[in-house]
């Protein structure tokens, strides 16, 4: 079972390029292919995965692991779903980013792919700024705030916390 | 305090504030490495975030294994990865156990919900300013924002953003390659 579970979640993370969501789909698909569905409900498992914060890809593994096999599932689970993004990071990033680096080209395709980066962020950003303006006069007040605060280089969490208190205690019940 | 502790608490911290997925842990991990500790130049962190967009797994835990293993080595690498990985299950557990003692009405749980949205506007507002910022240091690459536009917004390419990313790049590091050949 410890085996089943720690390759089902390092296969999924090896093809899951597109981020989280892309995840969620890959291990329902294969947890209901195991018949493990029984098991454990994964709606309301992506549910508190993605209320939570940090990584949607852990948190959903662990929980999964953890309603599968117990403690030691949800690490074995977690372990299998860290490890090709830890080891491709940790031989392929300071060989890419810093002996690369020394060629122009390299270079290039970094600065490149950052305008990429940015371009994707920029589509996903407006698509939140829209609900917190349909969200009305508070919300959109506080986000504009938080993101003063955020640039000023005050710590992001700092600035959560206000944004997040003026939503919870001062907008009115519609 | 040890670099492993301040790895620690620095990704810790990156993770307690990352909602609704990686995009917006960009403007934590930028304000924890460039801002508060110093560890990375802004030019450094462009490239590492180019870079873990372009691979599989979390930006975040992508960005704790490199800034680990350049400030710690492995020790250091294994200690970020695990906080961003450790701390909201932790986070997680102590809730349940405070909803245990002290049970909220699902209204007071749902609103808490709703009001960390406009947070997650902000991380990401925040996190695209940055990334232009640090574009705008060498400008002629926002030549590249049409293709980009296309690739993420067309219907086939625009499922996969990593494509796109990679595809920007590509475009770029060819460019370059025939500049340098042409003037010799």
């Amino acid at each position: 079972m410890l085996k089943d579970i720690f390759f089902l979640f390092l296969k999924a993370s090896l093809w899951a390029l597109g981020g989280g969501f892309v995840f969620m789909g890959l291990i329902e698909v294969e947890i209901k292919k195991k018949s493990w569905d029984s098991l454990c409900d994964i709606n309301s498992l992506i549910t508190i995965a993605t209320s939570l914060p940090g990584p949607i890809i852990t948190n959903l593994s662990f929980l999964i692991g953890k309603k599968l096999a117990g403690m030691i599932g949800g690490l074995t689970a977690v372990a299998g779903a860290i490890l090709p993004p830890f080891i491709i990071i940790y031989f392929l990033a300071p060989f890419l980013l810093d002996q690369g680096s020394s060629q122009a080209f390299v270079r290039s395709f970094f600065y490149g792919g950052l305008v990429g980066v940015m371009v994707f962020v920029l589509l996903t950003a407006s698509r939140w700024i829209r609900e917190a303006y349909k969200f009305g006069f508070i919300s959109f007040t506080s986000f504009a705030l938080m993101t003063i605060l955020m640039l000023a280089g005050i710590h992001p969490l700092i600035a959560l916390s206000v944004g997040f208190s003026m939503n919870m205690f001062l907008k009115k019940e519609d | 305090m040890s670099t492993l502790l301040l790895l620690t608490v620095a990704f810790g911290r990156i993770a307690l504030g990352s909602f609704a997925g990686g995009l917006a842990s960009i403007a934590l991990i930028y304000h924890e490495i460039v801002i508060h500790y110093h560890w990375f130049t802004d030019e450094e962190f462009s490239k590492m975030i180019s870079l873990a967009q372009m691979t599989p797994g979390p930006i975040a835990v992508n960005a704790a294994t490199y800034v680990g293993k350049k400030l710690g080595g492995f020790p250091g690498a294994l200690v970020a990865s695990a906080s961003i990985v450790a701390t909201p299950l932790i986070l997680l557990f102590i809730v349940s156990l405070a909803i245990h003692f002290l049970p909220l009405r699902e209204e007071t749980k749902q609103r808490a919900k709703l009001s960390l949205r406009p947070g997650v506007a902000a991380l990401l507002t925040a996190s695209v300013l940055r990334l232009f910022s640090s574009t705008l240091e060498r400008p002629i690459y926002l030549l590249l924002v049409p293709l980009a536009f296309f690739m993420l917004l067309n219907g086939k390419t625009g499922k996969n953003p990593s494509l796109a990313i990679v595809s920007c790049g590509l475009a770029a590091a060819i460019i370059r390659l025939m500049l340098q050949i042409f003037q010799g």
